[in-house]
């Protein structure tokens, strides 16, 4: 017997004496079916915002902002980060504000509107669950009075990021009237009542209020 | 639902294997689950793929295998903890001795020398077959298995397990 087999034998023989539970088909099922919903209204969300972007070909090339993005944090009322195996949990704890990365996504345009996406990455090691109510925007045009984004549109929804994973926020600004480039001194990002307060160099404003439009998930 | 009927045989008939896999390629029993389960989970998202797949198995097994690389990587961002957590009653202490002896002497192996002894001698793919889910070329296999092969026989513990096991 070559040594080759005698080590495929053992393998074997240890193997046959790992202990492996029944298969949990069920909830592969349930749990493959909504990362399939998910990954479609993702797809959709992508090739339509990709599609919005391109006809107005209004691309500003994402930066980080507030100095690296990451939010500085002063939360001490944060949940615990308690929740099961990233892919499948349900039930996963709020986002602790020091675990998201904060980031300007691309800006352009979206059915008739001026659009910005802020992007929320989890880099922490545990998957989290991230609420549009739990999010304010506002910003402050110079010469301007401050003006805050309705979040009304995304209140209700809830996404579970896994680590690596981004929610991105994509709110929009009724641009009818030409969409003009403002200076804007800040941008003021509220995540669960902690607040950090970002320079952004100009912004494309428009002329009415700032509303949300959706709230999706992507990797990072 | 004929792809849920598909899908629901092919998992009964491989989780325990693809399990079993999971914890010679370095994992704890629970974390083995774990990961054939998010593997699994893509592997419905994607079934018509799967389905299609010439090699279904060698698919799967790369899709675990990537996952696994992600989940590696990631554990080296972790940071130690001050408290343990407690002890799990699915912890991997539970396992024979035997697969204990053969799963230290299989940590002495290199992540990518370690894949292709375990596709090849308990996955029982061919040479061939294990290029193809790691992405290499069946050269590669073949000197990473033979260096592995050197490797573990010159473990004292393996080769007082494989003498005890001669039939």
């Amino acid at each position: 017997m070559t040594e080759q087999e005698d080590f495929q034998r053992l393998l074997h023989h240890a193997g046959a004496q790992i202990p492996a539970s029944n298969a949990p088909v069920e909830d592969l099922i349930r749990y493959g079916r909504r990362s399939k919903k998910r990954r479609n209204i993702l797809h959709a969300a992508s090739v339509a915002a990709a599609v919005a972007l391109i006809s107005v070909g209004a691309f500003v090339a994402p930066s980080p902002i507030g100095g690296g993005g990451k939010l500085a944090t002063q939360a001490t009322t944060a949940t615990s980060g308690l929740e099961g195996p990233p892919t499948t949990s349900t039930s996963a704890a709020s986002c602790l504000v020091e675990d998201l990365g904060v980031t300007r996504g691309v800006s352009g345009a979206w059915h008739g509107k001026l659009s910005q996406i802020i992007e929320f990455a989890n880099q922490g090691d545990r998957s989290c669950r991230f609420r549009g109510s739990d999010i304010g925007i506002r910003f402050k045009p110079v010469g301007r009075d401050p003006v805050s984004v309705d979040m009304t549109p995304v209140a209700n929804r809830t996404t579970v990021l896994r680590p690596g994973y981004s929610a991105h926020l994509l709110f929009g600004v009724p641009g009818a009237c030409g969409g003009i480039y403002a200076v804007v001194a800040h941008l003021d990002v509220t995540v669960t009542g902690h607040q950090l307060r970002m320079e952004v160099p100009e912004l494309r404003i428009g002329c009415g209020k700032p509303r949300a439009i959706d709230l999706f998930t992507a990797r990072s | 639902m004929q792809v849920d009927e598909e899908y629901s045989a092919y998992v009964a008939a491989r989780w325990p294997g693809l399990v079993r896999t999971a914890v010679l390629l370095g994992c704890r029993v629970h974390e083995a689950e774990d990961l054939v389960q998010s593997t699994l989970v893509k592997c419905y998202v994607s079934w018509d793929k799967v389905a299609k797949a010439t090699n279904q198995d060698g698919y799967v097994y790369r899709i675990m295998l990537n996952t696994h690389r992600s989940n590696h990587r990631r554990s080296w961002r972790e940071q130690p903890s001050e408290h343990l957590p407690d002890a799990s009653p699915t912890d991997n202490s539970d396992v024979a001795g035997v697969v204990e002896t053969v799963r230290q002497a299989l940590d002495a192996l290199s992540v990518d020398s370690r894949a292709v002894v375990v596709l090849r001698f308990f996955a029982d793919f061919t040479d061939e077959q294990t290029a193809d889910v790691l992405g290499i070329p069946v050269g590669t296999v073949k000197s990473r298995l033979s260096r592995a092969l050197v490797r573990l026989s010159r473990d004292p513990q393996l080769a007082e397990l494989i003498r005890r096991s001669q039939p």
